[in-house]
């Protein structure tokens, strides 16, 4: 019986199938997905075909304010209202001063507007009295009662209506207690003309009063005496530094932060979108929330309905922010009911896993990054969380056996690194949530449309370099430059994404881009030779996986022909790069547990926009400088935070 | 289960690539790389020839032509220019690299919305058995679509199984095959043995396209760096369905070389089951695949004392 060789196939088969089976033994009796259907808006939609003009207004350009239009500009697109198709908006701001509101405002309801969307509290008081003729939406607004918006939040002024969120301020307190139970003064200023600032400081001192707190106060009339006020009060004695959503206070929120960290005061404040920009943590709002809050209000008025029966409405999607950089500087540790996530669930393990496509040093420093931000936020490897690591090995089919054994795995949440990986689990996992990092350029890997508007179940960092700061750096240090040239690998998708990046920027500053392609690690040297001899007056070398690994080649022939290497990685530096412009890919894994809490924390991954990596440093290398003769200009090197002193026998 | 059924799954569909490479290594003898450029060659044209809207089924038939052209070539230039076959191979596998970067006009092409073959078998899962249909298999709760997709790959690779069987009886798949077994005798019947290798790497880059064009449509997306390694698994897989069956007639060797393919995957999954560190996965592999290579002859020895009768 011949046919019966087939049955040692089939019992290998059955063999591997079983241990397979028993592996998966404990998922047996698997329990059904939860499928929550996302509750849908009630507001009215968009008619089809017909054009909508929105009048905004804003106290000044700030990242409270991005966060809330991206709310609401997706609010409204679900609702069929699309930017730039049939909504169209006109926007004007006050140059982040008080006294500038009412002009803008009076000008905005002369504008052919079907009504007009007013943020921030000075911004509701100065349109209250200034505009008549068009009805108004306000949001991003703490105090909007105390704005002069009406009595109560159903008996309002019968033109206007919106969102107000009033900001956790017994939450910042009982924080900064936990974080300094040593501290007693409080530091704050504000401008006293923000009726929101008041009622908020107002709040704050009567509960402070209770938790036998002091409040230092000084009040600031513009931005320009802000800077000066805060160096005051940080002479007055303070121990922790407390700065509210102040339109003022945040327009100079740069220099509140320089004074703080030259006197080692910790800076707390109620907006979590500057976190990043070096306080020391957020107890805030989530304004992105609060934007798509919005939208069905503003959806309404479009739509003729008139604000006086639209009730105001009060939302707060609290959110609390830490920054670690900020914290190893004034050598704090939070405690850990702030490190964990906020709704822990007790005894959990939680189960991560990692997926790279191949191994590299960026991946290296992203899986660094992963491990520390979770560490940063009260996990402990083997005590509360595990984490499986996946590597393809840069083999396709690889990849997709890993896609099949996470798919078929239960996980709290997936990571994954490169976008091979992220585009194999995107079309395989639909209902676990997945973190990625280590992706040049999500839009284009087809992971969402944008990046507020993307699939469901994930979200991410994006890691595509700062093309217009290295551009920026280039010309300034070498003024009169005009050709510059890199080597690019036209099989890597990252690759012709940086060429085009790195293109655009550079035209937009009158520099040509000369670029050579090498598909093989042997080719990188030919192409570096290659390329010097076409005009090239600068490296500025894009990182992708085959020149990332093999720039030192490329160094070489720049020392050879005194052709000066900047790049975009930071190791570069180091190694005879005159300068970097470094996306820094342990903060890419930083940047993505921030968002992995989130989700954790009940966030859809579809509410939570792809971000770029959130720390881009400048790193020069002094003795490559003098062997090029370049000297680059002093505001970069403020910035750079490691000075590297030798070149390593590259000349 | 789940990921035993997935693990099936993708083994049957790189079945295909074990298909053609057994065309071209056991039938012709003929050593032939282009199968790393041809693989991404196929995905490569079904993906472009998709997202410009073209029905999947036409465009994976298309990714299938364009690999046939792209052996025909490497087969001309063995034969015609006397190039050994190895380096005939690596002269249309390095071109293919830029080929395949200009039919996409970039180094990756996201299918993850467009409509392809899978899609198709998805919703026929969904019109007989709704969006998220579950069922019970052996008490392992599995998803119907999965299943769909599964008897869908396992029904196709068949097909194709048993076409190939049947070209390989008929006259011409007959003068192939002694091509490759003794071609001085075959010339002297008078048979063009250039032309018989022409067009066996033909079809054998063919099917290693389409599975190039299949795998690129599950997966969700083509990368021009897809194909790199292809060869060296296509190979294993034929080799341990050969180990394992142990006999040398067409049919049994066409289905080896497809159960080698769904074994082989099986225990990479298993290896990547079992959670090892991931920098060790590729020695496990090989240590897999070695066991599964002489479990059989020891079994065999130990069962029937019969002489070890050595494999290829």
């Amino acid at each position: 019986m011949k046919i019966l060789k087939i049955l040692n196939g089939i019992v290998a088969l059955a063999l591997a199938g079983s241990i397979l089976l028993f592996s998966d033994w404990e998922n047996r009796e698997a329990k059904k997905e939860k499928n929550q259907p996302i509750a849908g808006n009630t507001g009215e939609n968009a008619i089809p075909g017909k054009k909508y003009t929105i009048g905004l207004t804003y106290f000044g350009p700030d990242a409270t304010l991005d966060a809330t239009l991206a709310g609401l500009w997706d609010g409204l697109k679900e609702l069929g209202f699309t930017k730039d198709s049939n909504l169209k908006v006109i926007a004007q701001h006050a140059n982040g001063e008080i006294g500038n509101l009412q002009p803008i405002h009076l000008n905005m309801d002369n504008q052919p507007v079907d009504m007009i969307v007013v943020t921030s509290t000075p911004g509701i008081t100065a349109a209250i009295s200034a505009v008549k003729n068009h009805p108004m939406v306000f949001t991003m607004s703490y105090t909007p009662l105390e704005a002069g918006a009406g009595n109560s939040y159903s008996d309002h002024l019968p033109n206007i209506t919106g969102v107000g969120s009033f900001p956790p301020v017994e939450r910042t307190f009982n924080f900064i207690k936990d974080l300094f139970p040593e501290a007693k003064r409080i530091g704050t200023l504000y401008n006293s003309s923000e009726a929101n600032s008041v009622k908020v400081v107002k709040t704050a001192k009567d509960y402070m009063k209770l938790k036998d707190l002091e409040l230092i106060e000084t009040t600031v009339v513009n931005t320009s005496e802000v800077y000066q006020a805060a160096t005051a009060l940080c002479m007055r004695n303070i121990d922790v530094m407390w700065v509210t959503g102040d339109n003022t206070a945040l327009q100079a929120i740069h220099g509140i932060i320089k004074v703080c960290r030259d006197n080692k005061i910790p800076l707390i404040l109620n907006d979590v979108d500057y976190v990043d920009q070096g306080a020391l943590a957020a107890v805030g709002i989530g304004w992105y929330k609060t934007g798509s809050q919005t939208a069905p209000i503003v959806a309404r008025v479009l739509n003729g309905e008139s604000p006086a029966g639209i009730p105001i409405i009060n939302y707060v999607e609290e959110d609390i922010k830490l920054n670690f950089e900020v914290a190893k500087e004034l050598n704090i540790t939070f405690p850990d009911i702030y490190r964990s996530i906020k709704t822990p669930e007790s005894e959990k393990i939680y189960k991560f896993c990692l997926a790279h496509y191949v191994d590299s040093p960026n991946t290296d420093e992203v899986e660094k990054g992963i491990k520390d931000g979770l560490k940063n936020n009260g996990f402990i490897e083997g005590k509360n969380y595990s984490l499986k690591i996946f590597n393809a090995q840069g083999d396709v089919s690889t990849l997709n056996s890993i896609t099949e054994v996470v798919g078929s795995d239960k996980w709290d949440l997936i990571f994954a690194s490169s976008t091979p990986t992220m585009q194999s689990f995107s079309k395989k996992i639909k209902q676990t949530p997945i973190v990625f990092s280590n992706v040049g350029d999500p839009v284009r890997a087809g992971l969402g449309e944008s990046f507020t508007k993307h699939l469901s179940n994930l979200t991410g960092i994006s890691t595509m370099s700062d093309f217009d700061g290295l551009v920026n750096l280039v010309i300034e240090s070498m003024p009169g430059i005009k050709i510059v040239g890199t080597i690019f690998t036209p099989g890597e998708i990252n690759s012709v994404a940086y060429v085009e990046g790195l293109k655009s920027a550079a035209e937009k500053r009158g520099l040509t881009l000369i670029t050579v392609p090498a598909n093989t690690a042997t080719e990188v040297a030919d192409a570096a030779q290659a390329i010097t001899s076409r005009g090239i007056e600068a490296f500025t070398q894009i990182s992708d996986n085959l020149t990332g690994s093999c720039y030192s080649s490329i160094i070489r022939e720049s020392y050879k022909s005194k052709i000066p290497y900047f790049g975009f990685v930071s190791d570069q530096a180091k190694n005879g790069a005159v300068a970097v412009v470094a996306r820094d890919y342990y903060s890419a894994g930083i940047d993505a547990v921030e968002l992995a809490m989130k989700v954790l924390n009940g966030k859809s991954p579809a509410d939570i926009p792809f971000k770029f990596v959130s720390k881009t440093s400048v790193k020069v290398n002094k003795e490559a400088m003098k062997y090029f003769n370049i000297s680059i200009p002093d505001k970069f090197l403020n910035q750079e935070e490691q000075v590297i002193k030798q070149v390593e026998n590259l000349k | 289960m789940s990921l035993l059924i997935g693990s099936t799954t993708i083994g049957l569909i790189l079945a295909l690539l074990a298909l053609g490479i057994f065309i071209s290594f056991r039938i012709f003898d003929f050593p032939d790389i282009t199968a790393e450029g041809s693989f991404t060659f196929g995905a490569a044209t079904a993906a472009s020839l998709i997202v410009a809207g073209t029905n999947p089924l036409l465009a994976s038939f298309i990714a299938f032509l364009a690999g046939m052209s792209a052996g025909a070539v490497t087969g001309i230039i063995h034969t015609r220019f006397n190039i050994n076959p190895l380096l005939a191979g690596i002269l249309v596998m390095t071109a293919l690299y830029s080929v395949n970067l200009h039919v996409m006009g970039k180094s990756n092409m996201p299918l993850l919305s467009e409509t392809t073959v899978f899609t198709w078998i998805e919703n026929l899962s969904v019109s007989f058995s709704g969006a998220d249909a579950r069922t019970l298999i052996l008490g392992w709760e599995v998803s119907v679509k999965d299943l769909w997709l599964l008897a869908f790959c396992f029904l196709a690779i068949t097909g194709f199984g048993v076409i190939l069987w049947w070209f390989f009886k008929t006259n011409i798949g007959t003068a192939m095959r002694a091509t490759g077994d003794n071609d001085q005798m075959i010339r002297a019947l008078g048979v063009n043995t250039k032309l018989m290798i022409i067009v066996g790497v033909a079809l054998s880059n063919g099917f290693i396209a389409l599975a190039g064009a299949m795998l690129a449509q599950f997966q969700g997306f083509a990368d021009v760096q897809m194909g790199i390694g292809m060869m060296v698994w296509g190979l294993a897989s034929v080799i341990i369905g050969e180990a394992i069956i142990n006999d040398n007639s067409v049919g049994f060797v066409i289905t080896g070389a497809v159960l080698g393919s769904v074994l082989f995957r099986l225990l990479v999954a298993i290896a990547l089951r079992w959670g090892l560190n991931p920098n060790d996965l590729k020695i496990i592999t090989a240590l897999f695949v070695f066991i599964a290579l002489i479990l059989p002859g020891l079994l065999k020895n130990k069962k029937l004392s019969f002489k070890s009768k050595a494999n290829a």
